[in-house]
């Protein structure tokens, strides 16, 4: 049997729910879960490296 | 058909959604995203994913992936709030996004390997070899602290 943690059960219940509110609102009946999940990522990587270079001067 | 078997038919679809609700509720362990798992999981996130287009691809390859996607994203996060924080250094939030990147292209491999048809939901490329990208993607994000 495979499992999934409820924590990431939840994290997936969120972007379904994000992406099907976002397809509603521009009038959709359907979204790209992979292209979601995709974009999620990409956001979150962005988002973890200007904090990374924020941090990461050098000191001098 | 009699107003009694009609209830009672009614009472066996009630049933039979209360099942798949519980599948998902259950507290720690949910099973991976089934037909009746992911209905059950819209239906409780209040979306509207019972449009027949989206039904046709439940279940299908890009849904086992998506899971992971969200897993790796959100341990972006995490991270970059720890980072914030002071809770981790600077190296220490480079090396697991360099850990998470890696876990990020196994699954993006997968997805090109697998080639996906967006009508009938089936791998129309390696199936095999997609699963074991995503085996291995599964692993890689499993062994990050």
């Amino acid at each position: 049997m495979s499992t999934i943690s409820v924590k990431d059960a939840r994290e997936f219940a969120a972007l379904l729910t994000s992406g099907a509110d976002a397809a509603e609102a521009a009038g959709q009946s359907e979204f790209d879960l992979t292209a979601a999940a995709e974009a999620q990522y990409k956001t979150a990587r962005a988002d973890l490296q200007a904090a990374i270079d924020q941090l990461d001067k050098p000191t001098g | 058909m009699s107003i009694c078997r009609s209830a009672g038919l009614v009472l066996a679809i009630l049933l039979a959604m209360s099942v798949g609700v519980a599948l998902v509720s259950a507290p720690g362990c949910v099973k991976q995203p089934q037909h009746t798992d992911i209905v059950a999981l819209a239906a409780s996130a209040n979306t509207t994913f019972y449009a027949t287009g989206t039904l046709a691809t439940l279940g299908s390859f890009e849904w086992d992936v998506a899971p992971l996607t969200t897993h790796a994203a959100h341990a972006l996060k995490d991270t970059a709030a720890a980072l914030r924080r002071g809770d981790i250094t600077v190296d220490q939030a480079k090396a697991k996004a360099a850990a998470l990147d890696h876990a990020h292209d196994l699954l993006s491999r997968a997805l090109v390997t697998c080639a996906q048809d967006d009508h009938t939901g089936k791998c129309t490329g390696d199936e095999a070899a997609a699963r074991k990208l995503l085996d291995d993607a599964r692993n890689a994000l499993a062994s990050i602290p």
